[in-house]
């Protein structure tokens, strides 16, 4: 899987495009990124998912980690045009009524 | 003899003396290098390795001083490009110790550097007061080659040895998830109805689980789900899980006939026993309760999980979440869907290690594919053999592939007799 950060937005300080499958071999590398990425209260993160063509169990739950993290510390994750592979996931797992999701 | 003759004399006896010493110094360096090479062979221990090879070059080219220094290079996001680490030894006549002396600056020094796994990259230099020649360049070089040797037989004993504690933990993984799962197949003292559960576990011990309960008054109890993730964290989790489940079962079964909870109640009860753990794993477990009384009404109630399907009279019935998994939001109540279980019908619950199996070339097994051979297994009468239709569509897509995720089938009919 490929990864690219982007300069900080308005809304979001920090935007990540995701490419590939986003599977259990894929998310230390995503959470070693995440965790670089420097943190101040209230931050917003945008993660897109437009390009992913998979996505396991274990790619969720690092998602749900960053969300609540962010929540707790008073901003969100946002998840921005999810592929048709991965939206059927969220809906099959009521996932979507708990991510910011945008199109 | 002439004075001219006594000089010349006297030149040959210098030349032949001057080749003596060379030759001489060449044997012990060629000795000491025999040595060099012992103290390599002993230990797998990296610090006793380099000191024992300091000490002998120490010994061997007459050192004040040996360094050794890592620059890591930017491995990881983590590791700054700055990170290096320095040993110093400090020659003492015949033997050497670490130091954090450094030489002042006077003696003649040698230098030399190569790479080490990846982007890090090892250096040595040697310091003494006499110019270093061609002969103390090769043999330095020797020390260098022995001391990177000897990092690397050390590291790749330390991976070795950390492989060997991950396969040590992926069988306790294993054995604590075969200990907490109820025996699978066809579940016996299931009165009318037929039950057949089976759950096969990965190479890589995933957190599948399934559960089951008959109360006094016939009512059965079950449950399927799936820990996000692999490993032990994922196994002890679907542990704390099943045992929840099981004593919720239990407590229905003791409140008495026509006054237990609905799935969905039940749900809520093990997700408030269970939701600290799982968000402090950073996890979270999809889960689908259900309940079928002794006149065959089914209740179900769905947290993320899937697929879960009704199948009968070439129909198919997707029964979907209505709450997120287990451990993202606390606290949701989902909402209960019903239905008689005809005659026809067979419940099937699964987990994605069905649907997203892999052949050779990659293709996911799919949720499409595995409906429709639903519809197909389900024109067998008993629940084991629908189990080993669907077993057998898997094996034949993975082609060899090993299993990517564990699977698990639970199937619910009607018993039929004859």
């Amino acid at each position: 899987m490929q990864i690219t950060t982007t300069h900080p937005q308005p809304e979001v300080a920090h935007s990540l495009d995701l490419v590939g499958r986003f599977d259990a071999f894929e998310v230390p590398s995503f959470d070693d990124i995440i965790a670089s990425l420097p943190s101040e209260t209230g931050q917003t993160i945008a993660v897109d998912l437009s390009q992913v063509e998979f996505i396991d169990s274990a790619a969720l739950a690092s998602l749900v980690r960053v969300m609540k993290r962010q929540r707790e510390a008073g901003g969100d994750l946002i998840l921005r045009k999810p592929s048709d592979p991965v939206r059927v996931i969220f809906e099959l797992t009521k996932l979507n009524a708990a991510f910011t999701i945008e199109d | 003899m002439s004075a001219n003759e006594t000089a010349a004399q006297s030149g040959d006896t210098s030349v032949v003396a001057s080749l003596t010493e060379a030759l001489v110094n060449s044997n012990d360096r060629l000795l000491g290098l025999i040595r060099l090479t012992e103290p390599a062979n002993d230990t797998l221990d990296e610090t006793t390795a380099l000191d024992e090879i300091a000490i002998r070059a120490v010994k061997i080219l007459d050192l004040s001083y040996l360094r050794l220094t890592e620059a890591a290079g930017q491995t990881t996001p983590r590791a700054p490009a700055s990170d290096h680490q320095q040993r110093w030894w400090r020659g003492e006549r015949t033997t050497a110790k670490p130091t954090t002396e450094q030489p002042d600056g006077t003696d003649a020094e040698w230098s030399a550097v190569q790479p080490l796994n990846g982007n890090a990259e090892l250096s040595l230099s040697a310091f003494r007061p006499e110019p270093f020649e061609t002969g103390d360049t090769k043999v330095l070089t020797a020390v260098f080659n022995l001391m990177a040797g000897a990092i690397r037989s050390a590291r790749l004993h330390q991976a070795a040895l950390r492989q060997a504690v991950v396969a040590q933990e992926h069988n306790a993984a294993a054995q604590i998830t075969t200990a907490a799962l109820q025996p699978g197949g066809t579940l016996p003292f299931s009165g009318a109805l037929d039950i057949h559960a089976l759950c096969e576990p990965a190479r890589t011990t995933g957190g599948d689980l399934w559960a089951w309960h008959r109360t006094d008054d016939d009512t059965v109890w079950f449950a399927v789900g799936d820990v996000s993730g692999k490993g032990l964290p994922a196994a002890v989790l679907m542990t704390t899980v099943v045992h929840a489940l099981r004593n919720a079962f239990v407590q229905s079964g003791l409140a008495g006939p026509g006054s237990g909870l609905d799935p969905a109640e039940l749900l809520s009860n093990v997700d408030r026993e269970v939701f600290q753990a799982i968000s402090q794993a950073g996890l979270f477990v999809t889960l689908v309760v259900g309940r079928c009384d002794a006149n065959h009404g089914l209740a179900i109630a769905n947290a993320g999980h899937s697929p879960v399907y009704l199948v009968g009279d070439g129909e198919l019935e997707l029964i979907e979440a209505t709450v997120p998994p287990l451990g993202v939001i606390e606290g949701s109540s989902a909402i209960v869907w019903e239905r008689q279980l005809d005659a026809q019908d067979a419940l099937i619950l699964a987990t994605d290690g069905f649907t997203e199996q892999r052949n050779p070339a990659g293709e996911l097994f799919g949720e499409d594919t595995y409906a429709s051979a639903l519809l197909d297994a389900v024109s067998h009468p008993a629940a084991s053999d629908i189990s080993e239709h669907m077993v057998n569509l898997l094996i034949a897509h993975a082609d060899g592939r090993e299993q990517d995720d564990d699977s698990t089938l639970f199937v619910l009919k009607h018993k039929v007799i004859g």
